[in-house]
């Protein structure tokens, strides 16, 4: 498995796009980190931390996007699946290779912290924990993105998959809201965004780390389904 | 037969094994959330790692609910999903885990959908004025309604600009719990009829008042003092009592009653001769000046805006010590008269230092410090009961446009006066939590070289390196 996350890795920072999806991404939320320069706080905005999250709308389907597609299209699938690795460790090489890409960009974007330590007192605590949420929110994405890249041949098919999920499952709080009752309520208890925005308000549940976890094992266990099932019918 | 012919076909077989295997995975998993979001662990499990603590409830606070003995319930007027203050919930969150089941709710109430609530379940009276989003504290009958305003400590700049500084949520509902479970509940009449500051001037210490359990009403002294008065508080009278009034007040104090005077500098010269023949029987007198401070470090700005000596006295020991600063705008000075009475008891509260001056508004004679700037005294009436006083030479300090500027602590000083006076020893006021955002101290030169290095310089960088390594790999 490790030799499969060696090589995913490796295969990222071997094209353009790693670099450019993490320059793109420290270039764009310094748009909103200039609320945090303007208003001369050393604390994150809330505008910052939101844009975060829904900035990984995009960067996260066209991360995973190439996951299993990428496979496909240079014939390296078949020699995958024919290998003596199991299909869950494929699944979990190829998921922590883009969770590792994931945390250089995240690793990458501490410079805005950094410049608030360096020019005023910020909350340390509260920035380590609004950090934890993003890592978190990232791991969850990536493994619907994953998932999305399994159903599909086509890169491009892949991504839009991901993307309209992950705009889903971001909305169901909103969808809550609107529902109300008990189906509200249940919506409510599924919504990320909601136990996201904890973290940036500086709380730590263990519960909402748990819940984030296993929403993305399932979606890692689906992946593995999915390839299984195409293993199973290749023969 | 062909039933188990299809069921005995591998593929079938297959899918039906992938199938239960899958949903056996995932409903364990969300069964698992479930469990652990219905059963409670998770308020055992959250962390607040806030620097000024926002979302916990303090020492004092819980043992205030280790100590309850009824029941008390928390209705929120809003939709649960519409509800969105996080402090709020959070802050209930703790009372309700800390109360040993004494503590009942939050419930939610949608008064769109249940417009009756309100009328059915409290007393119309006690709920006027109600609006979708407040809170109602209730046990047995008492009840106390919070709203927003409550939670918020909020500060004005110069030109009238608002902003929140602080937080003071534990404090509203340990406030509202304590008032609706006390037995009794202090009241404080603020007194009118003498030029006084109107509710619009003092809407803060009042505020500030009804947080720390106090009940407030307004009274005039044309008539006996109400009964159930337990202080009385004139904020800043201009005009003197009349005889009537006079005697009122009198009869009032000599039966126990304690009183809060505090007096600005007088524009124009009133004779308050009736008012000093109050504070007499008390060693204490009023007088008609206006006191100017020298001191460098004790004295903001201006001479008049005096930041004065604290003297420790039953009041003061109580405040933390951190918070005993405060500035008196423009004040006038205390004399402590020297008559021997063995009943009686003054302490010192503010002071200036040797080098202040007084300018006499009567005779217009400069006299030199140090003065008294306010002063406690307790009379004793027979063997078991006593009357207080507490005189200032300053109201100012109080009031809304003050406050917002320079700071909560003088309603800290009247609150700890009103304990003293109600012998509240185990209070203990809970501080607003700061919610004010550390300062960037950055110039407009580093704030665009800052914005050019990320927005420019670093994405260049990341994007370039991307660029040379993929065009060095595809020559090789």
């Amino acid at each position: 498995m490790l030799a499969i996350i060696k090589r995913d890795f490796r295969s990222y920072f071997n094209s353009p796009i790693a670099y450019v999806l993490i320059g793109l991404f420290i270039c764009i939320m310094s748009l909103f980190f200039v609320d945090s320069l303007n208003a001369g706080i050393a604390s994150f905005t809330t505008n910052f931390i939101s844009s975060m999250s829904y900035l990984l709308l995009f960067i996260v389907p066209i991360l995973t996007m190439r996951s299993f597609a990428e496979d496909k299209k240079s014939g390296t699938e078949v020699l995958l699946m024919t290998s003596p690795v199991r299909v869950y460790q494929v699944v979990l090489g190829k998921y922590l290779a883009a969770t590792a890409v994931f945390l250089v960009m995240a690793v990458v974007s501490l410079v805005f912290p950094l410049v608030l330590l360096i020019y005023g007192k910020p909350d340390g605590a509260t920035l380590f924990s609004s950090y934890l949420g993003f890592v978190l929110l990232g791991m969850v994405f990536i493994s619907v993105g994953i998932f999305a890249s399994s159903l599909t041949e086509n890169q491009i098919v892949a991504a839009i998959i991901s993307f309209v999920s992950l705009f889903a499952l971001t909305s169901i709080s909103f969808i809550g809201n609107y529902v109300g009752g008990f189906v509200g309520k249940v919506l409510d208890q599924l919504s990320f965004i909601e136990r996201y925005y904890e973290f940036y308000y500086g709380i730590i549940d263990i519960t909402s780390i748990i819940f984030m976890l296993s929403f993305a094992a399932v979606f890692v266990f689906l992946t593995v389904r999915i390839l299984e099932r195409k293993r199973w019918s290749q023969g | 037969m062909k039933i188990r012919d299809f069921f005995s076909k591998k593929s079938v077989r297959y899918e039906s094994y992938s199938l239960v295997i899958t949903t056996v995975v995932i409903a364990v998993i969300v069964l698992v959330n479930v469990v652990i979001g219905m059963s409670g662990i998770s308020k055992y499990v959250r962390f607040d790692i806030t620097e000024n603590k926002i979302f916990s409830i303090s020492q004092q606070s819980i043992d205030l609910l280790k100590s309850l003995e009824k029941d008390v319930e928390i209705f929120i007027l809003s939709p649960e999903n519409s509800y969105t203050n996080l402090t709020v919930t959070e802050i209930i969150d703790q009372y309700v885990r800390n109360g040993n089941g004494k503590i009942i709710g939050p419930r939610y109430v949608d008064l769109d959908k249940d417009p009756t609530f309100i009328s059915k379940n409290f007393d119309p009276d006690r709920v006027a004025g109600i609006n979708a989003g407040d809170i109602i504290v209730r046990c047995g009958k008492n009840l106390r309604v919070l709203n927003n305003s409550d939670f918020m400590e909020i500060s004005y700049d110069y030109y009238g600009g608002a902003s929140v500084t602080g937080l003071k949520v534990e404090q509203a509902f340990t406030s509202a719990i304590k008032s609706v479970t006390a037995e009794k509940v202090n009241t404080v009449y603020f007194v009118s009829g003498h030029g006084e500051y109107g509710v619009d001037d003092l809407s803060q210490i009042k505020s500030s008042l009804s947080l720390n359990n106090y009940e407030i009403k307004e009274t005039t002294l044309t008539a006996p003092v109400p009964e159930d008065a337990d202080v009385l508080f004139f904020p800043s009278p201009t005009n003197d009592l009349l005889g009537s009034e006079l005697e009122n007040l009198k009869r009032y104090l000599e039966n126990g009653g304690d009183a809060i005077f505090l007096f600005d500098v007088q524009g124009s010269l009133q004779d308050l001769s009736n008012f000093n023949e109050v504070f007499s029987a008390y060693n204490l007198q009023l007088n008609y000046d206006l006191v100017n401070e020298f001191t460098q470090a004790n004295y903001l700005k201006e001479n008049w805006m005096i930041r004065p000596m604290v003297y420790m006295s039953d009041v003061t020991k109580n405040l933390n010590p951190d918070q005993l600063f405060i500035y008196l705008p423009m004040s006038r000075s205390v004399s402590v008269l020297n008559v021997k009475k063995q009943n009686l008891e003054v302490s010192l509260l503010f002071g200036t230092t040797d080098n202040s001056t007084s300018i006499d508004l009567n005779a217009g004679i400069q006299r030199f410090g140090p003065f008294y700037l306010g002063a406690l005294s307790q009379l004793e009436i027979g063997s078991a009961n006593h009357s207080r006083i507490a005189l200032i030479g300053n109201c100012t300090f109080i009031t809304d446009e003050y406050t917002s500027e320079l700071g909560s602590n003088g309603s800290r000083y009247i609150i700890s006066i009103l304990n003293w006076m109600q012998e509240r020893k185990d209070e203990v006021m809970i501080p607003a939590k700061s919610i004010e955002t550390p300062p960037l101290n950055m110039t407009q030169q580093s704030r665009i070289l800052v914005f050019i290095l990320l927005i420019a310089v670093i994405p260049i960088i990341i994007i370039g390196t991307g660029l040379f390594v993929w065009i060095r790999r595809k020559n090789l």
